[in-house]
């Protein structure tokens, strides 16, 4: 073997040992010591960890938790998710925890239900590049090569060791990644971002009733009809308190009053005075309603007045109302 | 030339055995075969969303209305498509909100519709949300209803049905109504604010 050979061949075999050695060491070390290294797949925590990033975090109770951390928990999809804590509420032997990435102006959309959670203590900027490159269908095929020619290399090709180890080592890769044990994630640490538009609302001003018509027949025997006022009802939020006075606007007595439910448009409000006693023939009348509120009882403007006059109704002796003054 | 015989037979006697000739090496390397065949495994397997390999994203997430373009953060301050002075009772309203995900990089965006209004018009309005819908005399028809038509606006919470792709648009018919019947002091006031929270999404 030439000089140059057996130098080349102690490089490659320092890299490999050195490369596979530092692999065993993470995954020992990330078992030992709960640590689980980070590559954070998007540039949601820039500037602090960019996209490509590698951080090494740490799984620690939800009690040792504070605000500030940058924490990697998972959300309700089952993906992992890389953000800084701006609030903690404790609830139980949990917490739940607000987070929002560094590059995003709004928080996250839902909170997280943790006991314990892996906060980043360390990052290595492109360092994840390095292992997302090495994860993808390429570096598994580069280091497929890698680990062969190193293998054919130290041991020999007659040896039957290598494809048996080969094929063995790679079967306890996969089945340590499936099995869910291994100590590495890849992070989406997603971006946020919110919008928001504003429309002011108003309802229509205070309205009152119209003048009310006032309809009525002051006919012979039978062929009578009493007073009857209507206005269009103004809707569900007005209310009608009305006045009958004896006597000429705008003085006599107070004869009688009541108020009258809300009416939506367009159907008609109508009031009625039924039989007044004492009416002593055509006596003068007159009618105020106002619009009331519903909702604090208080008046709306003024009221209308409607003249009235009484006068002898079918069938007597009793007197009711019947349009217009004396 | 004596220094040259004696040297591979000092190296092979400091090795020694099985493990000489750099085997040491050659079986630790391995480890590495387990290293990444392990990490693309786990990323496939249990971190479904994220898939190990594709490349990793920079850029920034911007959910942007009307015509803006990242604007951040985006407040439309008095949205003038949308009309809801002089509500009277039994009054239906309705424009179209442009919503577009305006971000840098392949991020492909999901999104909420919220609604909020202060005082008692705010709890009597009703919203109804069409993706792609047209407004038809005040109100919104056909499209993609989202949540509950006539829903009640104070509190509306409701997901996106589909996501948006960079430079993709979608056309949100708003339609804002008091129902008839609606029991409110004249010259009620309220602020109706749209949200919309977006979320990146793995591509």
């Amino acid at each position: 073997m030439s000089g140059t050979k057996r130098v080349a061949r102690e490089a490659v075999l320092w890299l490999g040992g050195i490369l596979g050695a530092a692999c065993l060491v993470s995954l020992l070390a990330g078992w030992a010591l709960n640590v689980t290294p980070l590559v954070f797949s998007s540039g949601s925590m820039s500037p602090a960890y960019d996209a490509g990033a590698l951080g090494i975090a740490r799984q620690v109770d939800a009690a040792d938790l504070a605000v500030g951390d940058v924490v990697s928990v998972h959300d309700d999809s089952g993906a992992r998710v890389t953000h800084r804590v701006v609030a903690i509420h404790e609830q139980g032997d949990g917490a739940v925890l607000t987070l929002r990435g560094d590059a995003n102006d709004v928080a996250d959309p839902q909170t997280y239900l943790v006991e314990s959670a892996d906060r980043v203590v360390l990052g290595l900027p492109y360092a994840g590049y390095v292992l997302n490159a090495a994860a993808s269908p390429f570096g598994l095929g580069v280091a497929l090569v890698l680990v062969t020619g190193l293998l054919l290399l130290g041991f020999g090709r007659g040896q039957r060791l290598v494809p048996v180890g080969l094929v063995a080592t790679l079967v306890a890769g996969i089945g340590l990644g499936a099995s869910g044990v291994t100590p590495w994630a890849f992070t989406s640490a997603y971006w946020t971002d919110t919008a928001r538009a504003t429309v002011a609302a108003t309802t229509p001003a205070a309205v009152t009733h119209q003048q009310p018509t006032c309809t009525s027949k002051q006919g012979n025997g039978q062929d009578k009809e009493e007073a009857r006022l209507t206005w269009t009802g103004l809707g569900a939020q007005y209310e009608y308190y009305w006045e009958l006075w004896k006597g000429t606007s705008p003085g006599g007595t107070l004869y009688s009053s009541g108020t009258l439910n809300p009416v939506n448009p367009p159907s008609t409000v109508t009031l009625m005075f039924g039989i007044v006693s004492g009416g002593g023939g055509n006596d003068s009348y007159y009618a105020k309603v106002w619009t009331r509120l519903v909702s604090n009882h208080s008046n709306v403007g003024s009221p209308t007045t409607t003249l009235l006059h009484s006068g002898p109704r079918p069938n007597g002796p009793n007197w009711w109302m019947y349009c217009g003054g004396v | 030339m004596a220094r040259q015989e004696r040297h591979p037979a000092r190296h092979r006697a400091g090795r020694g055995g099985w493990f000489g000739h750099g085997r040491t090496r050659a079986l630790l390397s391995a480890g590495l075969l387990l290293g990444t065949g392990a990490v693309a495994t786990s990323a496939y397997w249990t971190d479904h969303d994220t898939v190990a390999g594709t490349p990793l994203r920079s850029g920034s997430l911007h959910i942007d209305l009307e015509s803006n373009v990242r604007v951040r953060p985006e407040t439309i301050g008095s949205w003038g498509d949308l009309s809801l002075g002089n509500l009277a009772n039994g009054t239906d309203r309705a424009a179209i909100m442009t919503v577009t995900n305006n971000s840098r990089g392949p991020a492909r965006m999901s999104y909420r519709v919220q609604a909020g209004a202060p005082n008692a018009l705010g709890a009597a309005l009703r919203l109804t949300v069409r993706r792609g819908g047209t407004i038809s005399g005040g109100t919104c028809t056909g499209g993609a209803l989202i949540g509950a038509a006539g829903a009640t606006l104070d509190g509306f919470d409701q997901a996106m049905d589909v996501t948006l792709m960079p430079t993709q648009s979608h056309h949100l018919c708003l339609q804002v109504s008091l129902p008839a019947g609606s029991n409110l002091a004249p010259s009620s006031t309220s602020t109706v604010t749209f949200t919309f929270p977006a979320k990146q999404e793995p591509s």
